[in-house]
């Protein structure tokens, strides 16, 4: 075969791929926005959730899975940037850490329904008294065991790429190693970290089986973090098992729509405060 | 006799099992430029680098001898390392500004010594600059990201953020190596200026630079000082026959 019939056939092998890509992600949100915008009005978004259907709203599961987000990117975050700060400018080479990576590497491919059930028994249970059991406290906990892993290492390799040179640099004029870190390699690294944060914020939000076990499925109005409450994972999951409700079925779709358009507001959101921080660290 | 800088005695240094530095003894004399030559891996950035500690970071390295430096053994563990290097300040083979303003390149240092005051630290990142010749280049744009600047502004930044400390010495290693000739040559004029100023140590593989900018020069050779005379005399008429084959380019 020529060399310009393989590259040719090559190619074509690309573009299929990127459009096999593309198309099934706009095949998906278009197959839900065009199942779920008619039904998604103010009302929708303001009122609670009622069981018969009548002018029924998800307030509720949108406060509870804003709660989750936050309150789970709240701990999860300075623990990882820390974690991964002690791994990659403090921790040798030694059997401890080969232990430590082994076991984030392991954690990672983890299903999330096991987090779950752990974070049943921990927080739910044990530790009910502190936790209020069912809580967003609880579901937050164990999501943010589960996310921890894959934080911790996109922000190692993030810190990885980070030159030495910048470190010399730093202590040779007279820094320690503190200020190295605060002041050169976390805000070198800060859009890997914003990244990290971004993809944990996916997986929380995607999340429904864990939170299922943990954080409950109350559909009130969340108190506080000791409330239990229902997520739109975990809400759409209820409303899509009950398929043969053509209402259920509709507002199944209204709430993934709003799931989605979540989504691509707390991303633009993440990257609109990186850069805000960005601009501050730079002076 | 002599301002002496540095005076070195017996150092040896090891990586591991690996001897790379064997019973060093120099006299490094205050204002003057010392350039240190020598063929790749004989040990001369090794011994650079021992001057403000930067080996520390290197896992593995065994150091014994004596450095002494303001009538203290640099090399002794009671030495406060971060004010040791606020005093001898270092400039490596690529330029590395970090990636932020001009402004906050040079007053990274002092910031890091507890200065805040903005005047303080205007008036400093001003006379650094200037000392370093890049003022007028950068006067209009100390905002801008210092990434953005030529290679040799960026080597130039790379001084004046060390001058900026106002240390004694400044270590260089192989300043030149990544710059152009024009580069090279507003380097080595200032060096010529800022020797007034500073002891200036400057390991090199241009055996045409180290004639020109230093005073004095030490030949490095697997770990050992083959010779350490003036200039003038180590290249004119090397005592070692080594020295000799090195500068006239028979090896190396």
């Amino acid at each position: 075969m020529s060399r310009k019939v393989k590259d040719s056939i090559q190619l074509g092998f690309i573009y299929i791929a990127s459009a096999i890509s593309i198309l099934s992600l706009l095949l998906i949100v278009g197959f839900v926005l065009k199942n779920g915008l008619a039904h998604v009005n103010l009302s929708f978004l303001l009122n609670y959730y009622s069981v018969s259907g009548k002018d029924s709203g998800i307030l509720p599961m949108l406060i509870g899975t804003l709660y989750i987000v936050l309150l789970t990117l709240l701990i999860a975050t300075p623990i990882s940037i820390f974690s991964a700060i002690y791994l990659n400018e403090y921790a040798k080479d030694n059997r401890i850490t080969r232990i430590i990576r082994f076991a984030i590497d392991g954690l990672v491919s983890v299903p999330s329904i096991v987090y779950g059930l752990f974070g049943f028994s921990l927080f739910v249970t044990i530790l009910q008294p502190l936790t209020g059991g069912y809580s967003i406290l609880s579901g937050s906990l164990t999501l943010t065991i589960m996310i921890l892993p894959i934080l911790i290492k996109t922000i190692e390799e993030t810190l990885k790429t980070i030159p030495n040179n910048m470190r010399e640099a730093s202590f040779a004029l007279g820094a320690s190693k503190v200020q190295t870190i605060f002041k050169v390699i976390l805000p070198t690294s800060l859009s890997g970290i914003i990244n990290a944060i971004i993809l944990g914020m996916g997986r929380i939000i995607s999340e429904s089986a864990p939170l299922l076990l943990t954080a409950g499925m109350v559909y009130y109005m969340p108190e506080g973090i000791f409330s239990s409450s229902r997520t739109l994972t975990t809400h759409l999951y209820y409303l899509a098992s009950e398929g043969v409700n053509d209402e259920a079925r509709a507002q199944a779709y209204a709430t993934a729509t709003i799931l989605i358009v979540m989504i691509v507001i707390l991303n633009l959101l993440t990257r609109l405060i990186a850069k805000r921080i960005h601009k501050k660290v730079g002076k | 006799m002599e301002d002496i800088k540095f005076n070195v005695k017996n150092l040896n240094l090891y990586y591991g099992d690996f001897q790379a530095l064997k019973n060093i003894n120099l006299a490094i004399r205050s204002n003057k430029v010392t350039a240190l030559i020598g063929p790749s891996g004989c040990g001369k950035s090794t011994f650079l680098r021992t001057l403000n500690r930067m080996n520390d970071l290197v896992d593995n390295v065994r150091i014994d001898g004596e450095i002494e430096f303001d009538n203290h053994n640099l090399l002794s563990k009671d030495i406060d390392v971060i004010a040791l290097r606020t005093k001898v300040g270092m400039v490596f083979q690529n330029p590395n500004p970090f990636p932020m303003s001009i402004f906050d390149n040079v007053a990274y240092g002092p910031r890091c010594q507890g200065i805040k005051d903005k005047k303080e630290l205007a008036a400093i990142v001003e006379t650094s600059l200037k000392q370093a010749a890049l003022w007028d280049e950068v006067k209009d744009r100390l905002n801008k990201n210092a990434m953005g600047m030529s290679g040799g502004q960026q080597q130039r930044l790379c001084i004046a953020r060390a001058i900026a400390m106002k240390p004694e010495v400044i270590l260089m290693d192989e300043p030149t190596s990544a710059l152009d000739p024009i580069a090279t040559k507003k380097i080595e004029e200032l060096i010529d200026i800022l020797k007034k100023d500073y002891t200036i140590l400057i390991v090199t593989h241009s055996m045409q630079q180290a004639s020109r900018v230093s005073d004095d020069t030490a030949f490095f050779l697997l770990g050992e000082v083959i010779e350490f005379d003036s200039t003038l005399k180590l290249f004119s008429n090397p005592k070692h026959k080594k020295t000799e084959e090195y500068i006239t380019g028979r090896f190396g």
